[in-house]
């Protein structure tokens, strides 16, 4: 068995807080960009942990005050309480960044995306982000400038961001889904 | 034609919040958090002193969960207790606190304004602290000033009144707008628009517009309403023109919710004409006023001086 948390002892409480508060508060202003909107996520966390009737399992703490935390972002960015694009933004990059570890069932609908870029510029990006070339090689490769690749790669980026901003490439999936 | 585009995330979200996304989809959310939340780190120049913050913050629980403290000693004590007493201690203290989930609102060194869930609106001056429920429920829509100034536009709803607590005082509306100021030893409301009613230790008084209720020493009474309170100080840029420090600092006093202290009362009525931008920081206007008063004022945490 291993140990629990019983969160009404101040003591355990206290050292939960320090351990964690910075950590979920960096966390909060990076994804809202408001000091006081950050603060106030990890102090309502806070409060209902320490509201929690249920012990915790020691193990269990930090991805259930991570998740409480996210589970209050998502609430304030549903009701617009801060700005946005900053989330949406860093959604983009992380699609972007993460293009080829994304679930399958997803790859389906990035890959629709793909396909709508036009050939050349498509071509160049799959060497990019899933060849892993280098944009000399793939200046090698094609017999074209290394500016060309570059500037394909960013025009191909981009398009594939106005993309993402529009939800109509996960329609598919709603469709899909309601089948089963 | 125009049609504002979801977002994917924003759509996804929707989705997570109606328990309607794949397996797949949701993994792609918490992962994409998941990816922020390793990578966030502490920034002192955007996120502040991590010391103040946190001690700001764990103010703030400390003073939310004061009130249901009084369980804390017997948990603590008689852990090994019998379940029996346990039950009847839930069932002693769960009425009143599981009937609505509170929110907390704080600001610090800006002020900020919130939308509660039935369309109200609060602007919260600087260093406050306001409390409200996630949801209205029940007959009576209650929040809570726990320290501080703000201003409230209360959604017009005849059949649920707006009832707020500051301290000692309360105060009932329908639907209006005004401001409440709180201190260690008073509390004001002001109207600005409709009528109010304000109760404390069974005294009350209705309130018309540009009328104040005073409670100060246990007393409750109605005065006329000193006019720079009524200036809007919570949603538009300020100008005050060829006026008197006196007046620039009990704006200030309002909108930041700090006090100030002289040592001389000659210095209230140095005459200047001040420009406060709706987002500024108190210091920007410190500054400003040092600058073209040749005075020195300077911010001890919530304490102004005046050299």
């Amino acid at each position: 068995m291993l140990p629990k948390l019983p969160m009404k002892n101040p003591e355990i409480f206290e050292k939960t807080y320090t351990d964690y508060w910075q950590k979920l508060n960096a966390f909060s202003y990076t994804m809202t960009q408001d000091r006081d909107l950050a603060q106030n996520i990890v102090q309502d966390v806070f409060i209902d942990l320490w509201e929690r009737k249920d012990d915790l399992n020691i193990n269990a703490i930090e991805p259930y005050l991570f998740r409480a935390v996210k589970n209050q972002i998502f609430k304030h960015y549903q009701n617009n309480r801060f700005d946005k694009t900053i989330m949406e933004d860093k959604f983009e990059d992380y699609i972007i960044d993460n293009f080829t570890s994304i679930d399958p069932d997803l790859m389906d609908l990035l890959y629709s995306l793909l396909d709508k870029l036009p050939e050349k510029r498509k071509e160049v990006l799959l060497m990019y982000k899933f060849q892993d070339m280098s944009i000399d090689q793939i200046a090698d490769e094609l017999g074209i400038s290394k500016q060309t690749v570059k500037n394909q790669i960013s025009s191909a980026l981009k398009q594939l961001r106005e993309g993402l901003k529009d939800l109509a490439w996960l329609a598919p999936i709603i469709f899909f889904k309601q089948n089963f | 034609m125009i049609k504002r585009i979801k977002h994917s995330l924003e759509y996804l979200i929707d989705k997570s919040s109606r328990n309607k996304t794949s397996e797949a989809e949701e993994n792609l959310l918490s992962n994409f958090a998941l990816s922020e939340y390793q990578n966030a780190k502490w920034d002192e120049s955007l996120m502040g002193n991590s010391d103040e913050v946190s001690k700001n913050i764990y103010d703030g629980i400390q003073l939310r969960i004061e009130k249901k403290k009084t369980i804390n000693p017997y948990l603590k004590y008689m852990a090994a207790a019998s379940i029996l007493f346990l039950v009847g201690l839930g069932f002693f203290f769960k009425p009143g606190i599981a009937a609505e989930k509170q929110l907390s609102f704080k600001t610090s060194s800006i002020p900020k304004s919130i939308k509660l869930s039935d369309g109200s609106k609060i602007y919260l001056a600087a260093n406050s602290s306001f409390q409200y429920p996630e949801k209205f429920k029940g007959d009576e829509r209650k929040v809570s000033l726990l320290k501080g100034n703000a201003f409230f536009e209360v959604a017009k709803d005849k059949k649920h009144p707006f009832i707020i607590t500051s301290g000692e005082v309360k105060t009932r509306v329908v639907g209006t707008s005004f401001h409440i100021q709180m201190s260690k030893s008073k509390c004001e409301v002001i109207v600005v628009t409709g009528k109010v009613n304000v109760t404390s230790k069974g005294q009350s008084v209705d309130l018309v517009p540009n009328e104040e209720a005073l409670f100060q020493s246990q007393k409750l009474t109605k005065l006329v309403a000193d006019k720079s309170y009524l200036v809007n100080w919570y949603s538009t840029d300020i100008t005050l023109n060829q006026t008197t420090l006196k007046q620039v600092i009990s704006v200030l006093q309002y909108k930041y919710g700090v006090s100030f202290h002289y040592d001389n009362e000659q210095v209230l009525a140095t005459p200047l004409t001040v420009f406060i931008k709706k987002d500024a920081t108190l210091e920007n206007v410190l500054e400003q006023i040092n600058y073209i008063t040749n005075l020195k004022f300077k911010v001890y945490g919530e304490i102004v001086k005046v050299d």
